[in-house]
């Protein structure tokens, strides 16, 4: 009796809170009306409990797939929150999120992108990984540090035909990333009307890369036989970011700096010797128009600085100097598959109170022919439901098949769906 | 410092006869604060097209904290609970004391596992959607409007100074006229006019409440008569001065989603 009573406050103290939603949807091929068959998040769930200066949290989703109807659980975060006077420690498998800018940025590595969910925003796309953060509030300053013991690397669409972006192959096995340790820190401070970041992050590419050659000697026809191995460089990258206001413009901006090489180790008979440096930068603008629009354009550019080293050439089947065009960066925002540089312009409007959204997105790559638009429409006619419909255009090149706006031309869709939210 | 819709309480006092407008707004003023204040509050936004009502409704908790001296007038941290498509949603406001020093805002967006700061031009804007900005979140400095009263009115049976507020200089508003209870003190409707000098919303405040030394609005009603729209705030489990902390008042409790 007595422990029960003891328990009591606790108990009562304890609070447990949930959200979730269903969203059944559906894509459509634009050009002649046939299904893309991918899987998508048919439910999610965020469950939470809350006990003091203590928090759990969990975030699951349902994936399934219209043509095979096959289900995946995928418990995306489950982690713990200690609130100290100081800040917060989190501890647990969980997604986080740097930087100043929307959706495209550089300097927020410290999870790997879900290839399956690429357009969709914030943490939808990104996966979970076993992490330890502090955060600490000091006055004007905040700094956050966070630790992953393991190495998570992009989820891509392989052997997925009706979805263009992915690597050219999918290798056999991969080079096991020795240390997996990574980590980071990240200094945020007010001055004036502005809120300035530095942060660091030393880890490994999420996208692999060739790192290195084994000869398979083939003695019956007197040959040795190339084969090339893959894994994830060592990179490391240096931040900045900021906010700051002119008059109705609020400007935000962000740049990467990441230094990446080839680690020595003995994965193979010949280690591919590799050191690059290269820049992503977005510079983004927003501002509210008439009818309480809201618009936003981001300039979004990466180059790269140094690319020194070693590759293989698979055409003469040798070894080859690097340059700056062969090579392909692992880390970063995923935008920089698609263009060295564009510019991202759009604009969210609501009308009959606020019950339907219309959102169009254009991105217009400046290096060569290549674009994306997209325009979308939210209704909702009762509280907690609402109908979705999109149209996603992409126009590439048609002299140029390698151009990746190109290869996205078949993946133009309507995507159709509803959202119940609890 | 005159707070029109953020304010939960107005305390008692008895006005003198012959009172000029600004005298009326600072016995408004000079009203005791409490320390800090918990509530929840259920915003119903409702259209109005022709004989048909649409209701959509919002919960928030709202906790605020006052200073009577140092760099800020008062911090306020405004969390939503419902509909679920919002419900984590969080908004931080740092009022400042020095005069012209705009209010830093921030916005917490648990899809994203980001704060925003919001620039301060975007207080004209709706506040989700509600027939509230986020500067009539804030409320508003006494020096910055001139007062003149333009007499009495009977108003939910007692009897109101009507006073017209004109700013100093250009804003949201062109003008308002506030009605004040005469005897004691007490804010019940308002009238904000556009820039054009038409009138743009209209805010009465019919149910009030004494909670030991403070009182506690305990329902509002802001309506735009331009856009055929109307947003009631109803206030419930109030709290006064439970000693929160200034901590609370930060980017590390705006993300704290419960």
């Amino acid at each position: 009796m007595r422990f029960a009573l003891l328990l009591l406050p606790v108990a009562l103290s304890a609070q447990l809170h949930y959200s979730g939603s269903a969203q059944p949807a559906g894509m459509f091929r634009s050009s002649d009306g046939s299904e893309i068959s991918l899987p998508f998040r048919m439910a999610e769930l965020k469950l939470g409990y809350t006990l003091g200066n203590f928090d759990i949290k969990t975030s699951s989703s349902l994936e399934y797939r219209w043509s095979t109807g096959e289900t995946e659980f995928d418990l995306r975060e489950a982690y713990a929150v200690w609130y100290p006077r100081f800040g917060e420690v989190k501890v647990g498998k969980q997604i986080h999120a740097w930087g100043a800018a929307d959706g495209n940025n550089p300097t927020d590595n410290l999870n790997a992108y879900d290839y399956y969910y690429l357009f969709l925003p914030g943490t939808d796309r990104k996966i979970g990984s076993l992490s330890a953060a502090v955060s600490a509030y000091l006055g004007a300053w905040q700094i956050e540090a966070i630790v992953i013991p393991e190495h998570v690397p992009n989820r891509y669409t392989f052997g997925e035909e009706d979805f263009p972006i992915k690597p050219p192959f999918e290798p056999g096995e991969y080079i096991k990333v020795e240390g997996p340790l990574e980590y980071g820190a990240r200094l945020q401070t007010t001055v004036g009307e502005s809120d300035l970041s530095v942060s660091y992050f030393e880890g490994h590419d999420r996208g692999f890369s060739l790192i290195g050659m084994n000869y398979l000697q083939l003695q019956s026809v007197n040959m040795v036989l190339p084969l090339p191995q893959f894994g994830y460089r060592s990179t490391s990258v240096l931040g900045g970011d900021f906010v700051t206001f002119f008059g109705d413009l609020t400007l935000r901006g962000e740049m990467g700096f990441f230094m990446t090489a080839n680690e020595a180790n003995d994965c193979c008979d010949a280690l591919l010797p590799l050191e690059a440096e290269y820049l992503q930068y977005v510079l983004q603008g927003e501002v509210t128009g008439p009818f309480d629009i809201q618009f936003s354009g981001q300039f979004i550019g990466s180059t790269v600085l140094k690319a020194e080293g070693l590759t293989f050439n698979q055409v003469i089947l040798q070894q080859t100097e690097l340059t700056k065009d062969s090579f392909v960066p692992g880390m970063g925002t995923p935008f920089a598959m698609f263009s060295k540089q564009a510019i991202m312009l759009s604009g969210t409007g609501n009308l009959m109170d606020n019950s339907l959204e219309l959102r169009a997105t254009t991105l217009v790559n400046l290096e060569e022919a290549g674009m994306m638009g997209g325009f979308g429409v939210a209704y909702s006619p009762l509280e907690n439901w609402e109908i979705e419909l999109g149209l996603t255009q992409f126009f590439g090149d048609e002299a140029d098949p390698t151009n990746p706006f190109t290869q996205l031309e078949d993946f133009s869709h309507i995507s159709v769906g509803f959202k119940y939210s609890f | 410092m005159l707070r029109l819709t953020s304010c939960l309480l107005i305390t008692f006092s008895t006005l003198q006869p012959q009172v000029t407008g600004l005298e009326i707004m600072k016995k408004l003023e000079a009203q005791p604060e409490p320390r800090d204040v918990v509530s929840k509050t259920v915003l119903t936004l409702t259209k109005i097209m022709k004989a048909k009502e649409r209701h959509r409704s919002r919960e928030i908790m709202r906790y605020e904290k006052y200073f009577s001296e140092g760099s800020f007038l008062s911090k306020s941290l405004i969390r939503f609970t419902k509909p679920a498509d919002v419900k984590g949603t969080a908004l931080l406001i740092w009022e400042y004391r020095k005069r012209g020093k705009d209010n830093d805002q921030w916005f917490y967006l648990p899809a994203l596992k980001k704060t925003k700061r919001i620039i301060s031009n975007q207080k004209n804007q709706s506040f989700m959607g509600s027939d509230f900005t986020y500067q009539d979140m804030e409320g508003r400095d006494i020096d910055d409007d001139t007062y003149t009263i333009l007499g009495e009115e009977e108003l939910f049976g007692e009897t109101c100074f009507k006073v017209e507020a004109k700013p100093v200089e250009k804003g949201t508003y062109s003008r308002r006229i506030i009605w004040v209870e005469k005897e004691r003190s007490i804010l019940r409707k308002v009238e904000f006019f556009d820039r054009k000098d038409i009138l743009l919303k209209v805010m009465t405040i019919p149910e009030v409440r004494k909670d030991g030394d403070y009182w506690t609005i305990l329902k509002m009603v802001m309506e735009n008569v331009q856009k055929s729209h109307r947003t009631i705030l109803e206030v419930s489990n109030v709290q006064y001065d439970i000693g929160i902390e200034d901590s609370f008042f930060t980017e590390r409790f705006l993300k704290r989603e419960r």
